[in-house]
């Protein structure tokens, strides 16, 4: 009987074993003794990578607006509860959702990571300022963490093959800008935001003439003037903008994008808020859609 | 005789560098750290011969000087709004940024830029106006009201307390704003990137008014420190003074929050300066406070742009940065 339990027991740690996977991230270590199933994500590049990997969060730092999923992430995931803003979800709110696995930002989160760790095992990866080839390591990591490497390396494939294809259709001799827009100013998205390195990606030029110091610039009309992209894809914040008013000054009709449709009013969720592999795809659509060789 | 003299000759020299310094500055601004490579022949040329076909010209035209005019403008409101404050409460702690005026226009400016409740439909010139007196007047009745002066201590700590209150609100705000986030923390630092000649146009009207009423509170505030019987003795009408200093503060600092947020310590420390070296007289303390502030406005606005450039360095920043010390320098002096 002794040995039939030990048998049994042996078994059961070695399978755990077998299960087991360890994940470097940016805390460290992470191991996790077996896939787990009930996920909460805190940043939305982490939600994107969830839907390739066909695995709905049960709850995600959504601001308390499903809306800030964009539509194409939203079609691939079930329902979830919020857990609050990204800034300061609700550790309350996490907890009574009995998590197994918590994906938190380590431009955001890091202060609240032994909070998070206590209610569950928490991988932590850069989401806030990532760029696309960053990016593209983290998701490689989630899939790991869920177990679904193999259906993540095919729809990356698929991914790499639909960003090619669409590189190679288009206008690659103007430059490309993407900011976000208020009533209190522009912010220009630098190569090295996400919208940014998507944009190198897909082998198109920025028009940024000095090597931008951080992600996103504030950008005044004079260095609009300066910068004079060819195109520019704006996410609005607000209704009214500072555009409206720069549009009335009489040096407007010098910038490019004073030409019709140079302008081009597009999703801040999708451009700047989402930073994932669909993300990613729906911006790289747009541009074809816009600048097609 | 002498003494006189020297205090004449104290007071001709700051003016005449005063001015000199505000001219620079100005001219400077016009043309410094800019990515078009702006020279001074540029700023000749739009005034002697202009042509609307010369890109540098028509940026100075329509981005430098509505620019430069405002930072002058907004200095000038700030310092005023400084002494007027001290003079009205002869607390020489008192200021916009003291009296929570500042940061109520700040509050209510972003509750309006966020569409929160009540606040959403407001213009936001109004807004803004309701927020400065809200802190000014909160401050004012915890420091002790009209009695202020006899308890700086009771002011200093109204003052934290409501500004605390105030910046927390703004800081829930913008956590709810989230998104907004970035322009909004930007723009409560204090910014006057975003000015053009619309801003010129509202901020100028509203200026010159606040700045008349100033202007005719000066013997009433000369009076004032003398005491308030002494002053009621002389046949001031202590009240009516009063409500015309108010209003003026609050216009002047609430026009100048709504353009370019709030910017800090302006209207602490240019009465100090005016007061070293000009006599105690609202008639010159006034127009030298208003001049100062301009100044340096104008210079910080210009210091703004060539810290980090092409980024802006927020105006207020750096306003902070040269009144904290000045605030230390005032508690160590044994001025307060």
């Amino acid at each position: 009987m002794l040995i039939r339990i030990l048998f049994i027991s042996l078994l059961t740690i070695c399978s755990y074993h077998v299960n087991a996977v360890t994940i470097e991230d940016d805390s460290g270590t992470l191991t996790l003794e077996k896939t787990p199933k009930r996920i909460v994500a805190l940043a939305f590049s982490f939600v994107d990578a969830l839907a390739i990997s066909g695995v709905s969060p049960v709850g995600i730092a959504d601001d308390g607006n499903k809306n800030r999923v964009i539509q194409p992430v939203r079609e691939l995931i079930g329902d979830w509860k919020s857990v609050g803003s990204r800034y300061q979800p609700s550790l309350e709110a996490i907890a009574a959702l009995k998590p197994d696995l918590i994906i938190a930002d380590s431009g955001r989160h890091q202060s609240i990571y032994k909070d998070l760790s206590q209610i569950a095992p928490t991988l932590m990866l850069k989401s806030r300022g990532v760029s696309y080839q960053e990016n593209l390591l983290a998701v490689q990591k989630i899939a790991k963490a869920v177990n679904k490497v193999d259906i993540v390396n095919v729809r990356l494939a698929k991914h790499k093959q639909l960003m090619s294809a669409i590189k190679k259709q288009l206008n690659n001799n103007e430059t490309y800008q993407f900011a976000i827009i208020s009533d209190k100013g522009m912010w220009a998205h630098s190569p090295q935001s996400y919208a940014g390195s998507v944009i190198k990606e897909l082998g198109l030029k920025s028009p940024l003439k000095n090597k931008a110091n951080g992600a996103y610039l504030q950008t005044s009309f004079e260095q609009l003037l300066n910068m004079n992209p060819d195109w520019l894809y704006v996410g609005k914040y607000t209704d009214i903008t500072v555009l409206d008013k720069w549009q009335k000054n009489p040096l407007w009709k010098l910038l490019t994008i004073a030409k019709p449709n140079h302008l081009i009013s597009t999703s801040a969720n999708i451009w700047s808020l989402s930073s994932g592999v669909i993300s990613a795809e729906e911006i790289a659509k747009e541009l074809l859609k816009n600048n097609k060789k | 005789m002498n003494v006189i003299s020297s205090k004449k000759i104290k007071c001709y020299g700051a003016s005449l560098l005063i001015l000199l310094a505000l001219i620079s500055g100005f001219i400077l601004s016009l043309y410094g750290q800019s990515e078009f490579s702006l020279h001074l022949d540029d700023v000749l040329g739009m005034i002697i011969a202009p042509d609307s076909n010369n890109i540098k010209q028509q940026v100075i035209f329509s981005l430098r000087l509505p620019r430069s005019l405002a930072a002058c403008l907004i200095g000038f409101n700030l310092g005023i709004a400084g002494i007027l404050m001290q003079g009205l409460t002869r607390n020489p702690l008192a200021s916009p940024t003291l009296f929570a005026i500042n940061s109520g226009a700040a509050c209510l400016m972003v509750f309006n830029s966020i569409g929160f409740g009540m606040f959403s439909g407001l213009p936001v010139e109004v807004a803004t106006f309701l927020g400065a007196l809200c802190g000014g007047l909160l401050v004012f009745i915890l420091g002790g009201g009209l009695n202020s002066h006899n308890n700086p201590l009771r002011l200093i700590l109204a003052g934290i307390a409501v500004n605390a209150l105030l910046t927390s609100l703004t800081r829930a705000a913008v956590i709810i704003a989230d998104d907004k986030a970035y322009s909004l923390i930007n723009w409560l630092s204090g910014s006057l990137s975003e000015i053009d000649w619309q801003n010129w146009t509202q901020l100028w009207p509203i200026s010159v008014v606040s700045i008349i009423i100033a202007f005719s509170t000066s013997h009433g505030l000369n009076l004032n420190s003398l005491g308030e019987q002494t002053a009621q003795s002389l046949g001031i009408n202590v009240t009516w003074m009063r409500i015309r200093v108010c209003l003026a503060v609050l216009l002047l600092t609430s026009i100048s929050v709504t353009l370019a947020g709030p910017i800090v310590f302006i209207g602490l420390i240019v009465p100090h300066i005016a007061r070293a070296f000009f006599v105690n007289n609202h008639f010159i303390l006034i127009p030298a406070s208003g001049f100062l502030g301009a100044t340096l406005v104008c210079w910080t606005d210009l210091l703004s742009r060539c810290i980090t450039p092409p980024a802006e360095t927020p105006v207020g920043i750096l306003t902070a940065l040269i009144g904290t010390p000045f605030f230390i320098y005032l508690v160590l002096k044994g001025k307060l």
